[in-house]
């Protein structure tokens, strides 16, 4: 499974990418912000996304809007700090599939993607 | 967190923080927009760095700038931020982060407030600090359109608000239609009060008020957790066999409806029983269909992983797979997929030796990765084998010891293997082989037990080691070969039977009604029966055989033929054996 992380720190995508890999999943892009993230969407594909809420240039609300509009069954998983409820319910109404809230246990991430894996 | 991630987290802390910096300065809207961007990601580092008091330090501060930005407060606190992270820095040691201390501000705490309790004249009943807890039940009302999102809604702001235990209260997963929340012990209720200064009963209480949720508190003490934990199962099938299925439904319908308007017992009733009798059994047939999935998905999902995983860790390794044609429970199969690749990846590289340590050992230098399922009556056995040198159970035991789990002196090697699918005994913070070997092996433990599955490990040191799986099968689809004998017809489960001319070695079992010199002699390579006539029949739904039948030496079970007749399946038994 291949996968493309979004969050505006460094940190946050490197915890991420090492708790993918460490599990088996491939992450083949990573993104600062929401317009990096919809183009690496349309170039790589992945099976799944995890999507931070608060970046700069675009939020993750707009770039779940905008993968979710080319295609119906992107999966993606917000990653959020807590504070940031009205959002994550916007974003799982416009197609976001599950969320998790920092700071994660690993177990957490992975359930959801995994959950979002084989949800239709 | 360890200290791997610290100098990274320092680094970009930093950079944000001087962000904030600037915002302050800046003020009015932008700014105070530019802060929030920036203590928002602060907070989410720090939360997962594990320096809860920091984060919510910030937590407080983004209610403050949201609420005044011209507060003062703000920059105080954040100034006291940049020391510690200063400080951390100067030491490359994480205790001033650890440790941060902060106290609400005056200036942000509400006033103590009597009016959120809700105006009802019989208040739901409060447990008080000191007590165990007490569970509270969440419900949106009834004209809430979409109560599945505003559960989730509710569930991160109690989150936020510091409320640990937090459920859907059914068992409807995704779906669910309530909510419970735990107000847990002393501690907690010490720790949400500092945050916010008011009742943890209240808080709740003027949640649900202004939630507009139904609250209903456990009526004695605390109800037990659910398992709603789980999502319910979701089936991805293709729409057309639904589609085909429903079909056959309105067509059963149909014949139904003829059916009690013609006379019992005339031709056209007997014509449209039998009509009702064959679609009936097709449309069971489908439906089993539509709940079983081929093994296929998760062997293809194993071979890419393990490919992948032998190819950057530079090992030669063959894949075999066998029996993927064999269904189980479509869910067990979307629960393991997941899963998968981390098995392929831990059976290469912890499993399979390097090539020249297989040299040495005397080995084929190419490993071998055996992914093969076999059907047991109502049970399928799926095995994970690797042709590497297993696991060292000393150190399995080593390893027991520190983490404080009882082993008994004398506990058997399989026992010990047993360990691996301990939730916390492997870590891929200790990345060696040891630890790896077990990575992941507790959630194919827990998808498999949900199912009424079972687990086990077993390994001969030196020579291989393996993995099986357990599933019980709902219900179980046969390729079957229904043959003849004189006026009785049944099933053989479907193992390649072919008509031959002639047998070698034991002579053919003769079924009666197969004369001599009529019939077909069938072979399947091990068994050779005669008999009167024979047809193949795919996929068919077999259905569990009830006491006393189920004693039947070799019968597997039975099935409805179109007609809606039982007919028992067996599977040849070579003589002598149970």
């Amino acid at each position: 499974m291949r996968g493309l992380i979004v969050d505006d720190a460094v940190f946050m995508r490197k915890i991420l990418r090492d708790i993918f890999v460490d599990h088996g999943y491939e992450i083949i892009a990573e993104a600062g912000d929401g317009h990096e993230a919809v183009q690496a969407y349309r170039e790589h594909q992945p099976d799944f996304v995890t999507m931070d809420v608060v970046m700069p240039r675009m939020n993750g609300i707009e770039a779940v809007k905008a993968i979710c509009g080319e295609d119906g069954t992107a999966a993606i998983v917000m990653v959020s700090a807590i504070g940031q409820e009205s959002m994550i319910a916007q974003a799982l109404d416009i197609g976001a599939r599950d969320y998790v809230v920092k700071p994660f246990r690993k177990e957490d991430v992975l359930a959801a993607v995994a959950g979002a894996l084989v949800r239709p | 967190m360890s200290n791997e991630y610290l100098g990274l987290y320092l680094e970009e802390a930093r950079e944000l923080w001087d962000d904030g910096v600037a915002a302050i300065s800046a003020g009015g809207d932008p700014g105070r927009d530019q802060f929030l961007r920036a203590a928002h990601t602060v907070k989410g580092m720090s939360g997962t760095m594990g320096y809860k008091s920091l984060s919510a330090a910030i937590h407080h501060l983004e209610d403050l700038a949201r609420d005044n930005f011209a507060n003062p407060d703000i920059s105080a606190v954040w100034q006291a931020i940049g020391a510690a992270l200063d400080r951390a820095a100067a030491t490359q040691n994480a205790a001033s982060l650890e440790e941060f201390q902060w106290a609400p501000l005056e200036s942000a705490q509400p006033a103590p407030d009597n009016s959120v309790a809700p105006d009802n004249d019989e208040p739901v009943s409060k447990t008080a600090p000191g007590d165990t807890g007490a569970w509270y039940r969440l419900t949106p009302t009834e004209s809430e359109p979409m109560p599945a999102v505003r559960i989730k809604q509710w569930r991160l702001e109690l989150v936020r608000m510091g409320f640990g235990q937090i459920h859907p209260a059914d068992d409807q997963g995704e779906l669910a239609t309530d909510l419970q929340v735990f107000v847990e012990d002393p501690v907690d209720l010490n720790r949400i009060s500092s945050l916010r200064n008011i009742g943890t009963i209240a808080m709740v209480e003027s949640f649900a008020d202004e939630a507009g949720a139904a609250v209903e508190s456990s009526p004695a003490g605390p109800v037990p957790r659910t398992p709603g934990l789980v999502p319910a199962p979701v089936l991805r099938v293709d729409l057309r066999r639904i589609d085909t299925l429903f079909d056959e439904i309105g067509q059963l319908q149909t014949h139904l409806r003829v059916l009690n308007s013609v006379e019992y017992g005339s031709r056209s009733w007997g014509r449209e029983m039998r009509e009702v009798q064959s679609l009936a059994t097709r449309a069971v047939h489908r439906a089993g269909v539509l709940r079983l999935s081929t093994l296929a998905p998760l062997m293809d999902s194993f071979e890419q992983s393990a490919m992948q995983a032998a190819e950057s860790q530079g090992k030669n390794v063959r894949f075999v797979r066998d029996g993927e044609s064999i269904r189980v429970a479509r869910e067990i199969v979307e629960r393991l997929r997941p899963l998968i690749p981390h098995m392929a990846r831990n059976a290469v590289v912890h499993g399979i030796e390097g090539t020249n340590d297989r040299i040495a050992a005397g080995k084929d230098p190419t490993g071998e990765i055996r992914f093969s399922a076999v059907q047991e009556g109502v049970e399928v056995r799926l095995t994970i084998a690797d042709d590497g040198g297993g696991v060292d159970v000393g150190r399995l035991r080593e390893k027991a010891a520190t983490l404080q789990i009882d082993v008994p002196d004398d506990a058997a090697e399989d026992e010990l293997l047993r360990l691996l699918f301990v939730s916390g005994f492997s870590t891929r913070e200790e990345a060696d082989d040891l630890a790896g070997r077990g990575v992941g092996l507790d959630a194919i433990k827990e998808a498999v037990e949900s199912a009424g599955g079972r687990v086990r490990a077993e390994q001969h040191r030196g020579q291989f080691f393996r993995i099986e799986l357990t599933l019980p099968v709902p219900l179980t689809i046969q390729n079957v070969v229904e043959v003849e004998s004189g006026k009785a017809s049944f099933g053989l489960v479907d193992t390649g039977w072919q008509p031959v001319e002639k047998v070698n070695g034991s002579a053919p079992a003769v079924l009666p009604g197969s004369s001599e010199a009529g019939g077909t002699v069938l072979s399947d390579g091990v068994f050779h029966v005669k008999v009167g006539g024979w047809r193949r029949i795919p996929d068919v739904l077999l259905h569990r055989l009830r006491p006393p039948l189920d004693r039947i030496r070799g019968a597997s079970g039975f099935y409805l033929d179109e007609d809606g007749r039982p007919k028992i399946l067996y599977r040849p038994m070579p003589e002598g054996s149970a």
